[in-house]
């Protein structure tokens, strides 16, 4: 087990910069996983950290050695590559003994690590057969064997999930999170999935062209996302953005996913007009009562939203002005009819912040995949 | 390279014989062998290149990881890899030497060491009525240690052999 610092570590090739500037610490015995938009450079990241990619500036330390100048070799990690890389005209059990032979192990140590690992991931009846007889799923595993026998302090995983069927992915990913609880060694993992990083991960680093654009558990990422970004990255299917203006009543907000939890505490704050975009989950969005009543009166409960464009509602004041006057007027201004009917009523899900499973997924997710089915987004994006 | 490609062999054909000539090769099967086991074709180089891009480049990575030396990935890694590519530029610089007819007139004078397309030529008289029968006959039999070689040979060049670890 180590910890990785990363400070100010840059990548540039030629003159386009890839990483700019990135500071990360990784704690000993985490699981870490950098997730992004492809390009963001996570891989880029990894083999830095693998010794695979030279880097233009800052430093690398694993534990407490600096490895900048360090070969991959020496670095005392293992890597999972995303096409596996077996050494195709070896053995299952050749395979993993390879990397130990060049360590100048001897020979019964090796066998006794070889064994070890394929008991550990059930590949010992394939221990004679070539990559080429394997399916995806066991070259997967004894990849994965391969960078368990040498037992480093750090374990690179480069996407190693996503040239599997949906199944077997996410069989493998149980499986991983099972290795990872076994052995507790410190892991970077990277992925575009965001379900991978979400379930797997203990911390999750979201990149962005080269930056870090939050850090954090996949708790705090999904309720507490920093910027519109990972607002927008985090989450199936992806959270709505609303450009809105509210007033916020008293102890009333939109919804638990406030772009920063800084403003959960002007709660206190009332009547307050916003023009920011809100970030909603389709859960977080019900017709008001008001509004059912034919009053659109703002947003008078609790994550409650009234779902009309600002400049209507502000119509219909007028309109309803008037028809305090004259009870028989009637506007033939399509702003002042009745707003739209309202998306979809959904109550807000009945499990709190705190049902939490494993170290992983907060339960929503999968809630917001139902109502997916109910509801079509496209309906959100009427709004 | 491209130009060594591009070089006719008639060109160079007298510096090498000069060359060979000072070590003491002529009139030997040395000249013919020897440039031809190792492959020295800048077409073969081309071959051989052209292999060694198609491998996945996390392999070197991987056995980098693994703590080889550059030396021990091509050695342990890339060429049993590069059986394929191998037993072909094999075939060719085989069928080549086999059938070379200029080589040999060149550099070999003594009658008992001529090579088969120079005793088929043997068959063609300028003075008298040449034996096209009995040359023809020749000509099908000396093809038919090329066609065993390349029995023998072409199962190792099986193809995609090198990807099966991969995805």
């Amino acid at each position: 087990m180590a910890s990785v610092t990363l400070s100010d570590v840059k990548k540039t090739y030629g003159n386009v910069p890839i990483i700019h500037g990135l500071s990360l610490e990784v704690q000993s015995g985490e699981f870490l996983v950098l997730v992004g938009p492809s390009g963001c450079g996570k891989s880029t990241l990894l083999r830095m950290i693998a010794g695979l990619e030279d880097i233009n500036d800052g430093v690398i330390a694993i534990g407490d050695r600096i490895v900048n100048d360090l070969p991959a070799s020496q670095r005392n990690l293992s890597m999972v590559f995303q096409s596996y890389a077996l050494y195709p005209h070896m053995s299952v059990r050749k395979n993993p003994a390879f990397g130990l032979s060049n360590l100048k192990m001897p020979g019964p140590e090796i066998e006794r690590r070889v064994a070890d690992a394929a008991r550990i991931l059930q590949i010992e009846p394939l221990m004679e057969r070539k990559p080429r007889q394997l399916s995806g799923g066991q070259k997967q595993r004894v990849a994965i064997g391969r960078a368990i026998v040498r037992e480093p302090q750090l374990f690179l995983f480069d996407e190693p999930l996503s040239n599997l069927d949906a199944e077997l992915r996410v069989q493998m990913r149980v499986e991983l999170a099972g290795l990872y609880q076994r052995l507790g060694t410190t892991m970077i993992y990277v992925t575009h999935d965001q379900t991978e990083a979400m379930t797997m991960a203990t911390r999750i680093v979201v990149l962005n062209k080269g930056r870090i654009e939050q850090v954090g558990t996949p708790y705090e990422l999904y309720n507490f996302p920093r910027n519109k970004f990972v607002a927008s990255f985090i989450g199936s299917p992806k959270m709505n953005m609303l450009d809105a203006r509210g007033r916020v009543r008293q102890g009333g907000h939109c919804g638990p996913r406030q772009p920063h939890p800084a403003r959960r505490h002007r709660r206190h704050r009332p009547h307050q007009h916003r023009h920011s975009p809100r970030a909603t989950e389709p859960w977080h969005i019900r017709r008001s009562d008001r509004a059912r009543q034919g009053d659109a009166g703002g947003i008078p409960r609790q994550r409650s939203l009234h779902l009309c464009p600002p400049r209507q509602r502000a119509d219909r004041a007028g309109a309803r002005r008037r028809r305090r006057q004259n009870p028989q007027w009637r506007s033939r201004n399509p702003r002042h009819q009745r707003p739209r009917r309202p998306l979809f009523r959904c109550r807000r899900p009945a499990f709190g912040r705190s049902e939490v499973t494993g170290h992983g997924l907060p339960a929503p997710p999968q809630l917001a995949l139902r109502l997916l089915q109910t509801n079509p987004p496209t309906v959100l994006a009427a709004v | 390279m491209m130009m060594t490609l591009m070089i006719p062999y008639h060109v160079v054909l007298i510096p090498q014989y000069l060359t060979f000539l000072q070590l003491g090769w002529v009139n030997t099967y040395l000249p013919l062998v020897v440039p031809r086991f190792l492959a020295s074709d800048a077409f073969f180089i081309f071959l051989m290149i052209q292999f060694f891009r198609q491998l996945p480049r996390e392999l070197d990575e991987a056995a980098m990881i693994d703590g080889c030396s550059p030396f021990k990935i091509y050695w342990a890694v890339i060429l049993p890899l590069s059986l394929p590519a191998m037993t072909t530029a094999a075939i060719f610089s085989f069928i080549w030497t086999w059938e070379d007819f200029l080589g040999p007139l060149v550099y070999l004078n003594d009658i008992k060491d001529y090579t088969v397309p120079l005793a088929l030529r043997m068959f063609l008289s300028q003075d008298s009525v040449s034996e096209f029968g009995q040359m023809f006959a020749m000509s099908v039999l000396s093809i038919l240690p090329i066609i065993l070689f390349f029995v023998i040979f072409q199962r190792f060049i099986i193809r995609g052999i090198a990807m099966s670890g991969m995805k």
